[in-house]
């Protein structure tokens, strides 16, 4: 039964015209001209959607902002929120309350002492209410990287998103591989039981993030909370 | 007595005692000759090898009655502790009551007791030695193992006096030592099991393993007195280890449920199957069937309806309310409460040649005697009962549902047979704490009160069937221990939907809970300090208990620095318990902040103690310290809620039990006291929960009048 | 729903042992119901309360939701092999202390700080919370084994002066 769990085929990556990687290519393009450090700021007065302004519409840039506002809902679900928190504890459940056992992140976000992730998290779901759900990499991000989801606003979580020094040093390209085909992403997906999904599906999430870059990668006004 | 064979496990020594563990059997006979050596008394056997044998009739589950009740036993005898080995005394239906363990009434019952059967020892020994030596008794004393002819100065070792001092009659009187010569009682013992404890070889009721054991995960029917109408085990055909299905039935109404029991080799096969089990029922709901209706029903019962009982100055007599026009009243609804011990409830029963043996930890195993042979239409004595130590009970293990399972699925199998509970089966067919509704009013000023009634709603089980006086009434009922002019308490009985059972402290939790915060409250109305009015109300002339109560209360202010203002952003509350029937006095001080977003750190708590004469004070202290985690676990973060009859609460993410980083530090105060032990393994529970919400209120402003504290969104850092 | 047994080789307490199980077995029956070793406890099945704490190649993982095919090729040290001789620092310390009442969690209690000590010898209040915050006990030992954790930590550091 278990075993069955384990071998569930997770959904694969959302076909990818060529017209995307096209603009994938022109954004990185773009974003290897200017000066990186620009990005920097999290008030977004200088950040990258100001940048971008010239190359996108006010179109684009509504549905730019549009489509993360769809992205956020999935990130601020308890299914990817949970391990992304302000503190150092991971939270639980629907209600993403602190992690009961009292978890502390540790400096490689995989825990403490006797209170290690995989010491209850294993490769995989695990059948039944209350067991632990399950992921070969299950872990918090690192202490020096927290990528913190909770109480950051749309403005500033797309922000975060696009700041290497704050978004584990990733690309865009790398940003969009990750959300697409990590597989701790894509648990979220496949919760464990009694636990809800986020409010949209993978492709739809995966879908909606590559609408905001495309049109712009533009964060929500800082005014929409 | 029934010869008895014991499977060893394993021997450990290390400390001060010796422990032996051992599984008890009575099938598995290894036909060894049993040394009769000297025993003047079940409880105590002397070797010819010098091996001093002390046996266990009451049950261990976390007290420590395995080290202070045979601590009595060695004090009088005057035997070194490294020669004692503890063994649980066979279980005799004949003397069911005797292995009793409830109420905090172990050392209270027995202390006396097993000093006489070490002093009776003792004087035998000794009579013994003087008639070898041929000298008067009175020249021979006793002292580590040995008598001493003290004008010779010639020693005699108790095992060298077995033969002849088996040959006496046990003296009718003996003297008991004076209790300034303890030597023993009063001072830190070691636990006697530990060793076994620490190297994991402690055999508990889970750890039973016989020839071809079986075990069995029910499937119980949620509601309680639901039935089976069919089942489909389909889905277990092809599961390793599971061997069948078999029907369990409701035995009768406060035993145990109609269930589908699925039987395989290991536990996890069971436990699988149980999981894969499809069971249909017949709820068959007849009465108030959840939370919400149930208060509902104590609102109406108590505005409404007659009461059941009345307690009063006149005893008797119609509920009179209070007529006044500067009455203060408050409500306080507590809730159901689970057990939740760290071992989930399990039992062990082989069925052989029409007769069954048990294997269990249990409160009150008279039980079994006294209500199963009955439905298993067979005699008394085809039951035996191997006793064993439970992983904490704190009430639930004085039930007996688990045995009338085991029996009826032993039955159906040719071999032992374990019934496993999950942690999800121990939450949901737990023997809950009844849920109470306390509606308090008074008159009163800052010297008296003029006037108290205590109106009291509680949960019965089964029908309306109202439990003896301390069940539900402890506390409040002639027992209060303030003076209160005119005083009524009267009691409304609800039916409750689930069934219930003793928990640690029984009735006091809640009751004293609503006396104590209503009695915080007339202070705060009096604009009087809560201590200040305890003592103004507190009839210390007619009771010895309130005189005490009043020393445990001084005492435990002056521990916190009651007197003094607390610091900055710090409060305070304090709340106190006469724990009548186990003769033990405690009062709880807490120190407290709360931040803007209810964040609750108790930075200090203190607890004033009034056990009496204290056995083992490392012990008791222990008790104290469980009794603070059990009771703010229960007043902060449980209770159990039901939904069309069923229990939701499911595992201890729904059910949250206090946690290392929530337990604050914790002073105790032992208070020296009289020449009889009292009780100490509930009494340090029901000030708790009202010292803190009394110093939530001295920080907030917030009353909590409805319980756990975490409903109202405080949380415990 | 057929479920199929497997032969395992597996190092539990420092010797090899062959168990046939079905591989979603969780170490902790395999090590009650199969081989014998009673000292690990079932507390909740669901990872919760710690009481099944094992080491598993050094770590405190819970044997109730970790399944034997995982300590393939790994070491399985329990309560009965947490110190071949019952003379770890933890266990002199907790019987100084007299921590347990009823006992029943200490084996996962000692199981998980001997995790904390070997990580961190000097460990803090603080260090004591996020280690063992995922034991429970019922019968509220928990100031004792704080206490016990910092005598034994003292006796270690003795001990490796002495060596």
């Amino acid at each position: 039964m278990i075993s069955l769990n384990h071998k569930k085929r997770l959904p694969g990556s959302p076909h990818r015209s060529k017209r995307y990687y096209y603009v994938i290519s022109s954004i990185v393009a773009f974003l290897a001209l200017i000066n990186m450090s620009a990005f920097k700021s999290e008030s977004g007065s200088a950040g990258l959607s100001e940048l971008l302004k010239p190359h996108f519409s006010k179109q684009d840039s509504m549905i730019s902002k549009r489509a993360f506002l769809q992205v956020y809902k999935v990130l601020m679900s308890p299914r990817c929120m949970n391990c992304h928190p302000s503190g150092d504890i991971p939270l639980q459940g629907d209600d993403s309350h602190f992690h009961l056992q009292g978890v502390k992140r540790g400096h490689d976000g995989t825990g403490l002492y006797a209170l290690k992730c995989g010491n209850c998290h294993q490769s995989h779901n695990l059948p039944g209410l209350h067991m632990p759900p399950g992921n070969p990499k299950w872990h918090l991000p690192p202490a020096n990287m927290k990528m913190v989801f909770q109480g950051r606003t749309p403005h500033q979580l797309a922000l975060q998103l696009l700041d290497k020094k704050r978004n584990g040093g990733r690309s865009i390209k790398a940003l969009v591989d990750h959300i697409t085909s990590d597989t701790l992403v894509l648990s979220g997906w496949t919760p464990a039981d009694g636990l809800s999904k986020p409010p949209l599906t993978h492709k739809a999430f995966v879908n909606a993030f590559n609408e905001w870059i495309k049109h712009g990668a533009i964060s929500p006004d800082p005014e929409n909370k | 007595m029934k010869r008895r064979y014991f499977i060893r496990l394993s021997t450990f020594t290390a400390g001060a005692w010796l422990l032996t563990d051992l599984v008890p059997a009575n099938l598995l006979a290894s036909g060894k000759p049993v040394d009769p050596g000297f025993s003047p008394d079940p409880l105590l056997k002397i070797s010819e090898t010098g091996k001093v044998t002390i046996f266990m009739v009451k049950q261990e589950m976390g007290q420590n009655v395995i080290t202070s009740l045979p601590l009595l036993i060695a004090e009088e005898l005057e035997v070194d502790l490294r020669d004692i080995t503890i063994q649980s005394l066979p279980y005799e239906a004949a003397k069911s009551g005797n292995y009793t363990t409830w109420a905090s009434g172990s050392i209270t019952g027995s202390w006396m007791h097993l000093r006489k059967v070490g002093a009776t020892a003792k004087a035998m020994l000794i009579t013994a030695a003087a008639t070898r030596w041929k000298v008067p008794v009175d020249l021979c004393k006793a002292q580590g193992g040995r008598v001493i002819n003290t004008r010779t100065n010639q020693i005699l070792y108790y095992k060298d006096l077995v033969k002849e001092a088996s040959t006496l009659t046990p003296p009718d009187n003996v003297t008991l030592k004076d209790i300034k010569d303890f030597k023993l009682v009063g001072q830190k013992a070691p636990k006697t099991n530990i060793s076994s404890i620490l190297t994991g070889r402690y055999a508990y009721t889970m750890d039973v393993k016989l020839p071809r054991m079986l075990y069995a995960a029910l499937v119980r029917c949620p509601v309680y007195s639901g039935k089976v109408v069919s089942w489909d085990s389909s889905a277990l055909n092809g599961l390793s280890g599971f061997v069948k299905v078999v029907q369990v039935t409701q035995m009768n109404e406060a035993l145990n449920r109609n269930a589908v029991a699925v039987i395989a080799t290991n536990t996890w096969a069971a436990l699988q199957g149980q999981r894969l089990l499809k069971v249909k029922w017949d709820y068959a709901l007849n009465t108030v069937s959840d939370t919400p209706s149930l208060n509902d029903q104590f609102k109406k019962e108590l505005s409404t309806a007659t009461p059941a009982q009345v307690y009063g100055k006149e005893k008797k007599g119609p509920f009179k309310p209070i007529q006044h026009p500067e009455v203060y009243e408050a409500t306080y609804e507590i809730p159901y409460m689970g057990h939740a011990a760290m071992e989930p409830m399990n039992c062990t029963a082989w069925y052989k040649d029409g007769k069954f043996e048990i294997w269990g930890g249990f409160q009150a195993p008279m039980f079994i005697n006294s209500v199963l042979p009955k439905l298993f239409n067979i005699d008394r004595s085809d039951i035996s009962v191997n006793l064993m130590p439970m992983g904490g009970s704190f009430g639930r293990k004085e039930k007996i549902d688990g045995v009338a399972e085991a029996m009826q699925i032993a039955k159906a199998v040719d071999a032992p047979v374990q019934v496993i509970y999950s942690r999800i089966d121990d939450l949901q067919n737990d023997f809950y704490r009844h849920a109470s509704y306390h509606h308090l009013s008074a008159v009163s000023n800052p010297g008296q009160i003029s006037q108290w009634r205590h109106q009291l709603g509680i949960a019965t089980f089964p029908g309306k069937e109202i439990s003896g006086p301390w069940h539900t009434f402890g506390g409040v009922m002639d027992d209060l221990c303030y003076t209160t002019g005119d005083y009524q308490s009267a009691f409304y009985p609800v039916e409750s939907p689930i069934p219930l059972g003793s928990w640690r402290s029984i009735s006091f939790s809640p009751n004293v809970f609503a006396v104590e915060s209503f009695i915080d409250e007339l202070a705060v109305h009096n604009h009087t300090d809560p201590i200040t009015f305890r003592f103004n109300i507190l009839d210390v002339a007619g009771s010895k208990d309130n005189q005490r109560l009043k020393n445990v209360l001084s005492k435990c202010a002056d521990q916190i620095g009651w007197w003094q203002e607390p610091a900055k952003g710090r409060f305070r509350g304090v709340a106190c318990c006469i724990y009548g029937h186990s003769s033990s006095i405690v009062a709880h001080a807490m120190e407290i902040s709360v931040s803007k977003d209810k964040l609750v750190k108790i930075h200090r708590c203190v607890a004033a103690v009034d056990c009496g004469l204290v056995i083992d004070p490392d012990g008791l202290k222990a008790q104290v310290e469980g009794s603070l985690a059990w009771a703010l676990s229960g007043i902060f973060k449980n209770e159990i809620t039901v939904s069309n009859g069923m229990v939701d609460q499911q595992s201890f993410a729904d059910y949250q039990v206090l946690r290392t980083n929530e337990m604050p530090p914790f002073e105790i105060i032992l208070i020296p006291g009289a020449d009889n032990p009292g009780g100490g393994g509930e009494p340090a529970v029901p000030s708790v929960g009202p010292a803190l919400c009394n110093a939530i209120f001295a920080a907030t402003g917030f009353r909590i009048r409805e319980l756990p504290i975490k409903k109202h969104g405080f949380r415990l850092v | 729903m057929p479920t199929i047994e497997n032969t395992y080789s597996l190092y539990i307490n420092r010797k090899e042992t062959r168990v046939t199980v079905s591989p979603d077995m969780p170490i902790l029956w395999l090590l009650r119901d199969v081989i014998g070793l009673t000292g690990t406890k079932f507390g909740c099945g669901m990872a919760q309360c710690g009481a099944c704490t094992i080491h598993l190649d050094g770590e405190a993982v819970r044997s109730c939701v970790t399944s034997v095919s995982r300590a393939v090729g790994k070491e399985i040290i329990t309560i009965e092999g947490l110190s071949p001789e019952g003379d770890h620092p933890l266990q002199h310390a907790w019987a100084e202390v007299n921590v347990p009442q009823c006992g029943y969690c200490q084996a996962g209690q000692l199981m998980s700080a001997a995790v904390l000590l070997r990580e961190n010898p000097e460990p803090t209040d603080q260090d004591i919370d996020d280690a063992m915050s995922g034991n429970i006990c019922r019968c509220g030992t928990y100031l004792r084994i704080r206490k016990a954790i910092h005598l034994a930590a003292a006796i270690q550091k003795s001990r490796a002066k002495q060596s």
